[in-house]
């Protein structure tokens, strides 16, 4: 009985540690529960008043920079793809041969990952302009960090004979990489490099906004001018785009990956 | 012949039967065709982008603000003691920001996690429940910010419903699956001995599912955080350390810059270190 007890006492204390800090940040942050509850039908018809009915006239423009869009996270994650290929090389474990280029790679790998795309952005526009070669360096950034990571966990998986096969023949170092390990991890390779594009088109949002380019620079540049109707266009289309691709590289990886 | 039988493996393509009952032995395998189809577009798309669609001019680069920013990024004593403070206040407010948001969602999400799960629930509920937070989760984060500007003005309370409706679809869809993951065996147990869907919930299915669901926890702050620092500059909602990095690189205040940049990356690389170490665990 007293092991059920100890349990219990320990859940409630968890709970009630966390409702003291969810109630202590709100207050410092300034976070009205209150005001957040009732005013949301107010919010809500506010956003009817502003945004519907929607505006199409732009709708051609648009779509073309939903295209430059679709096009830059391609490209970004092509480059991502390139450059990740070969830091996993050195960081995975099976593949890995020196000691401190590995460490140098993980740090580079986690330094890219762990800074916000927005933030990329935002120090990268100080010595590039804004524009589409910006956005598609803060997403080939981005892409990298993120695709070191699942690749180098993908070649850890790998398995050891093929390896050790090809090394008792006496074969060279690329010719181990390009012969068993990337033939056994190519599929999990492209399935991982299409979440990262997917994940690029939803961060284009944010990048077009900052960093312009794409359809996010149109989404910030109608809020600026206050042109709400069209730019529940525009977002409905990126919600489009996201869902259509989400489909197809969810047919891809399932044909793939098997 | 016990051990003969399971020396004999499966064959690798499975056998299919056509139409006419026959059976078929090979397979038309288009997955080796996928993977070239698919590597090719990614590399046609970065060809085409870098050769023809990109046209950056070169001369908007500016290699000495590169140089500078290389020079004076880590140099942290140039910063007032009461400016590192201040930044050092922003960072928190900015966790605080992600962690309510995650509160906030994973308890809202947690009975529509209980509906999506195919497990609990009835088949239409699910499937109705499951298709609206794959639409709202399509709808990226700052965009949902970015709505409810109009409603609620820019305060951090816009900041917060904004990022709970993303937060909320992503604990719909995770709870789902990590309930769906449940032994069937141990809810039929508790049903048979007449529990009500309350005790079967509370005793067998949270409890079960309980090491992922804080792991989810941990990787949603995670991108919480990271959203939490962008809606400063991108949508405008001041008091995150975002406004802060921004209005330095305006300034042109590289150190200043450095040093907030410092912060946001050990902060997430906390994060990751602790969500690593949660995957561990759940994985054991």
């Amino acid at each position: 009985m007293s092991y059920f007890r100890e349990k219990r006492i320990r859940t409630a204390a968890f709970l009630i540690v966390g409702f003291l800090l969810t109630v202590a940040g709100s207050q410092r942050i300034q976070f009205d529960w209150i005001l957040m509850i009732t005013h949301f039908p107010a919010a809500i018809t506010r956003f009817i008043q502003l945004y519907l009915p929607p505006d199409f006239s732009e709708l051609g423009r648009m779509i073309q920079e939903m295209g430059v869009t679709v096009l830059i996270a391609l490209a970004a994650a092509a480059t991502g793809m390139i450059l990740a290929f070969f830091a996993a090389l050195a960081i995975s474990a099976r593949t890995s041969k020196n000691k401190t280029l590995t460490l140098i790679i993980r740090m580079l790998a986690s330094l890219t990952r762990n800074i916000p795309e927005g933030v990329w952005a935002i120090v990268l526009l100080m010595c590039f302009w804004y524009g589409e070669f910006l956005a598609y360096l803060v997403m080939s950034i981005i892409s990298f960090g993120f695709l070191a990571r699942v690749y180098a966990d993908a070649m850890d998986e790998t398995s050891m004979d093929c390896i050790e096969a090809l090394e008792a023949t006496g074969a060279s170092y690329w010719q181990i990489i390009f012969n068993a390990v990337v033939p056994e991890t190519l599929p999990a390779l492209i399935s991982w490099s299409l979440y990262a594009a997917e994940n690029n088109i939803r961060s284009s949002t944010i990048i077009g906004m900052l960093a312009g380019g794409g359809i996010g620079y149109l989404i910030g540049n109608y809020r600026h001018f206050r042109q709400f109707q069209s730019l529940l266009v525009a977002i409905v289309l990126v919600v489009a785009a996201v869902l259509i691709f989400d489909q197809i590289s969810a047919q891809i990886r399932r044909r793939i990956l098997q | 012949m016990s051990t003969l039988a399971s020396n004999i493996q499966a064959p690798a393509v499975p056998l299919k039967k056509t139409r006419s009952g026959r059976y078929q032995l090979s397979q038309k395998d288009v997955s080796s065709w996928l993977v070239l189809a698919v590597g090719v577009t990614f590399l046609f798309s970065l060809i085409f982008f870098l050769g023809f669609a990109a046209n950056y001019k070169w001369d908007q680069f500016s290699p000495a603000v590169a140089a500078k920013i290389a020079t004076e990024f880590f140099r942290f004593d140039k910063i007032a003691f009461a400016d590192q403070l201040s930044i050092l206040a922003l960072l928190i407010n900015t966790v605080i920001l992600g962690f309510i948001t995650t509160v906030l969602g994973a308890l809202i999400g947690l009975p529509f996690g209980l509906m999506a799960a195919r497990n609990l629930s009835w088949p239409w509920l699910s499937n109705l429940i499951k298709a609206l937070a794959s639409f709202v989760r399509a709808v990226p984060t700052i965009i949902w910010v970015l709505l409810f500007i109009s409603g609620y003005g820019l305060t951090s309370t816009t900041a917060i419903v904004g990022m709970v409706f993303h937060s909320w679809a992503f604990f719909v869809k995770s709870y789902g699956e990590s309930f769906e993951e449940v032994d069937p065996g141990t809810i039929e147990a508790l049903r048979s001995t007449g529990c009500t869907s309350f005790q079967v919930i509370s005793s067998a299915v949270i409890p079960s599912a309980a090491t992922r669901i804080i792991s989810w926890i941990a990787m949603r702050s995670e991108t919480n955080f990271a959203v939490a620092v962008v809606i400063g500059p991108a949508v405008g909602v001041a008091g995150t350390i975002g406004s802060v990095i921004n209005g330095y690189s305006r300034v042109g205040d590289y150190s200043g810059l450095g040093f907030s940049l410092f912060c946001v990356f050990l902060t997430a690389l906390v994060f990751e270190l602790i969500l690593t170490r949660l995957k561990q665990r759940s994985a054991r």
